[in-house]
């Protein structure tokens, strides 16, 4: 039995700055299996292909192939020991031909004296999409002209070929999410070239958020859960709820979210939203904010409430519907305006969107208040230092001083000075996407606590959160978005939370 | 005991060595005038001391604005012409307008440098590409309106007659370049608008969604990059007494020499400097007696050296866009 495990992933573990994002994940693929890995955004699954394709360097545990050791330094090195994978943010290069993507960085193969036989490339690709049944795609076509379908199933003929063509028999296939942009029809094409992957002897391992794909093609299951595996399972004595329960679990306690401090919102409208849309990336969104009121979304990536939140604080500009603030209908026409209106967002990626790391604290903090602080555009340098240095106390940042560059900062004293910029803007309505990503568990209980203040003081949140738990618990109210389209609504009082499962049901 | 005095010597020798960092470039500028002072005593004599002065100054006030746009990550490459073209304005309505011509000379700046600044951030043309252009379309007119070099006529030379009101060694432009480049270093470190160049040019996706007006503050940072560029061009006639449809071409290089020859994020002492540096460099070999085609090859060579030597090489801050 030993022999026929193509891949073993032994004990590893992998962070970002501190932050786990895979913490002693065990698993194997035999030969011929399909393996199906699930999980919650963020729960490491991504992070541990990464790994395996030699993306990102593991930082602890080992990794065993055809019972040798295996630590790829880059995607070419895995390729070249028979392990290839579809990528979920499609890899190809749109300017170049289907042929040309397919042989891409093998074009040494087909030279002579370093000229190009295309002819040859071209033949060879249309034998190496022929292997996966594709007969409809000339390979002389560009990929910017073909559909998204089309370009996963090219994305899948090129690894496939890698597979068959390294000088292994078995090779290793990860696809990542590879039906998200597929449609009924096309999906059961690539099952069916799945299940001839298995067949020849290859191993592949499956990464989707549909779960009826995965119990429907997959062997056995891996669920991940805040990085850590959570459970392995047989497809065949396995059902849609017992998955469920074992990616969300239950670890929560309502103290950890302050659910005692969770008030009931005032009558008050303060944001209405009124069939909001943004071609392709979601339609029809309507809700109403209350004063004081934590609504709360959920949604896997892709389902538009990244692209909603980025449109509510004047970064997107959507295509149709309205965006009320206080009854009157508001122009949200750039993030400047926003703020002006009464909206700002506390943007996802802190480093690139939120702190500007080579300034000061003092200098983030006061960054959208600048016009307050000043008299004819000019400023008075006194206030701004003693309005930064009230908020470096009362949010608690350890810094050596407001002069401190925020770079030097740790995640969450960073995050802390991107909220204290907020509460310093006065803004009425604000947009919470993921404030609590990447940051340690004790600055996220700190957020918590805060988020909780700024709903008592009479502030209208709407929370992105970075788990499924953080959403229900923090929320007075949670919106369910998928596929660009609000699909449920829960409320969520103290005692009466929604459970998990039902909210995931509507996610999926 | 030894262990204490080894780790004071450690901590001397590294705050030694910080010190020459931050320092390097005035020291830079002290070797240099040495080096021509020895090889020609003529450098350091009253005469090429005012005239060092003078050069700097020009430079100086077109580096104004230069530094902005450095601080903002953008690039004007227009800058020289839109200085030759305010000069050749302001020269050939001197007769005509009399000292409104000051003010036709600022105000084509302004308008060039707005253009260039909407067309960067509404249109979203990289500030290089639109300023190229520019750059040709304003070095033609330049030579529209003027086709060669004519002096300003005794009548008119009332409207310049302040440019030659000196203390000891120092002419009043110099001066008033001076006194520019502080307000400049008073308005990046006491306005909003200034603070927000800074908020945008180390991080500009976060300012935006901060709240700051992106697009608008790039834009006026452009403008005043023509406002600036224009008042070369003015003191430039001044100083020459003339109008030359070709007068500002060399001054891009020199302004981006003297901008990003001192590395790090910008501000008004670096840009001091570099002026500094630039123009002793280029007087210096006048003075020792360089073949003037050389200057071209020394100011390029400077600016990729410095870029060399300072360029934060994290891969997504490309310090022009």
């Amino acid at each position: 039995m030993e022999e026929n495990k193509l891949i073993e992933i032994l004990d590893v573990s992998k962070d970002y700055n501190g932050h786990p994002a895979l913490q002693n994940v065990s698993m194997h693929v035999r030969c011929g299996e399909i393996v199906g890995l699930v999980g919650e955004n963020g729960a490491g699954k991504s992070t541990l292909l990464k790994i395996i394709m030699g993306v990102e360097a593991l930082s602890g545990g080992s990794m065993l192939i055809r019972g040798e050791p295996y630590r790829p330094q880059s995607p070419r090195e895995a390729n070249t020991k028979g392990v290839g994978m579809v990528f979920q943010e499609q890899s190809l290069i749109t300017n170049l031909t289907v042929g040309q993507n397919i042989f891409f960085g093998e074009e040494k193969y087909f030279s002579r004296f370093g000229i190009v036989n295309y002819k040859e490339m071209y033949e060879e690709a249309e034998q190496a999409l022929c292997a996966v049944d594709v007969t409809n795609i000339s390979p002389r076509k560009y990929v910017r002209n073909i559909n998204f379908a089309a370009r996963q199933m090219v994305e899948i003929a090129k690894v496939v070929n890698q597979a068959n063509g390294c000088k292994h028999d078995n090779a290793v296939v990860l696809l990542d999410e590879p039906t998200s942009v597929l449609n009924d029809a096309e999906v059961e094409q690539l099952f069916v070239q799945m299940r001839k992957l298995a067949a020849s002897g290859h191993a592949v391992i499956f990464v989707s958020h549909r779960l009826d794909e995965v119990l429907r093609i997959t062997e056995r299951i891996y669920v991940f859960k805040d990085a850590k595996n959570a459970g392995e399972f047989v497809t065949a004595d396995t059902t849609e709820t017992m998955l469920y329960n074992a990616m969300v679990g239950h670890s929560t306690t309502s103290e950890y979210y302050y659910t005692d401090l969770q008030r009931d919102p005032a009558e008050e409208t303060v944001l209405e939203v009124k069939e909001l849309s943004l071609f392709g990336l979601f339609k029809d969104v309507s809700f109403q904010l209350r004063k004081g009121e934590i609504l709360g979304f959920c949604g896997v990536i892709g389902s538009g409430k990244e692209e909603l939140c980025y449109a509510l604080c004047g970064d997107l500009k959507p295509t149709a519907g309205q965006i009320c603030l206080k009854g009157s209908p508001v122009n949200l026409r750039s993030p400047a305006v926003a703020r002006r209106t009464g909206i700002l967002m506390i943007p996802q990626e802190r480093n690139i969107e939120g702190v500007i790391g080579k300034l000061s604290i003092n200098d983030n903090i006061n960054a959208s208040n600048l016009q307050k602080l000043s008299k004819f555009g000019i400023l008075s340098l006194k206030k701004l230092a003693v309005q930064a240095q009230d908020w470096i106390e009362r949010l608690r940042i350890k810094a050596t001083s407001g002069k401190e560059a925020v770079e030097q900062l740790s995640g969450g004293n960073m995050q802390k000075v991107v909220f204290a910029r907020m509460l310093a803007s006065e803004c009425d309505v604000v947009l919470l996407n993921h404030p609590t990503r990447g940051v340690d568990v004790g600055a996220k209980n700190e957020i918590y606590r805060l988020i909780r203040e700024m709903a008592q003081a009479g502030r209208s949140i709407i929370l992105l959160g970075d788990t499924l738990d953080e959403c229900i618990e923090m929320s007075n109210r949670v919106l369910v978005m998928m596929d660009g389209k609000i699909a449920g609504e829960f409320d969520a009082p103290v005692g009466h939370k929604p459970g998990n499962l039902d909210v995931i049901q509507c996610m999926m | 005991m030894r262990q204490t005095t080894g780790e004071t010597k450690k901590i001397n020798r590294h705050a030694v060595k910080a010190f020459l960092e931050a320092t390097a470039g005035a020291w830079a500028l002290v070797a240099l005038i040495l080096l021509f002072y020895s090889m020609n005593g003529a450098f350091l004599n009253q005469f090429n001391i005012r005239n060092l002065f003078n050069n700097m100054a020009t430079l100086l006030i077109m580096c104004c604005g230069a530094t902005l746009l450095r601080i903002i990550g953008s690039l004007d490459l227009s800058m020289g012409a839109v200085c030759s073209v305010a000069n050749v304005i302001f020269v050939s309505t001197l007769a005509s307008l009399g000292a409104a011509s000051y003010l036709v000379a600022i105000g084509f700046g302004m308008l060039a440098g707005f253009m260039l600044g909407f067309l960067h951030t509404k249109l979203k043309i990289p500030s290089f590409i639109a300023s190229l252009g520019f750059m040709n379309i304003w070095q033609s007119v330049a030579l529209l309106i003027v086709k060669t070099p004519f002096s300003i006529k005794k009548a008119q030379q009332v409207f310049i007659e302040w440019g030659k009101i000196r203390f000891g060694v120092i002419d009043l432009p110099t001066i008033f370049s001076i006194v520019l480049l502080g307000v400049f270093a008073l308005f990046l470190t006491y306005t909003v608008a200034g603070r927000s160049m800074d908020l945008i040019g180390c991080n500009e996706r976060a300012a935006r969604l901060a709240g700051v007006k992106t697009d608008r503050y790039k834009i006026l940072a452009f403008t005043i990059t023509g406002v600036t560029s224009a008042l070369c061009g003015i003191l430039l006639a001044i100083r020459l007494r003339s109008c030359d449809p070709a007068v500002g071409l060399p001054y891009t290089l020199l302004a981006y020499a003297a901008v990003f020859l001192i590395g790090g994020h910008g501000n008004v002492l670096k840009t001091l400097l570099g002026v500094g540096i630039v123009t002793v460099i280029d007087n210096g070999m006048t003075i020792i007696g360089v073949d003037a085609f050389w200057s071209r090859i020394i100011f390029g060579s400077l600016i990729i050296v410095s870029m060399i030597l300072t360029m934060d090489r994290g891969g997504r801050k490309a310090i022009v866009k």
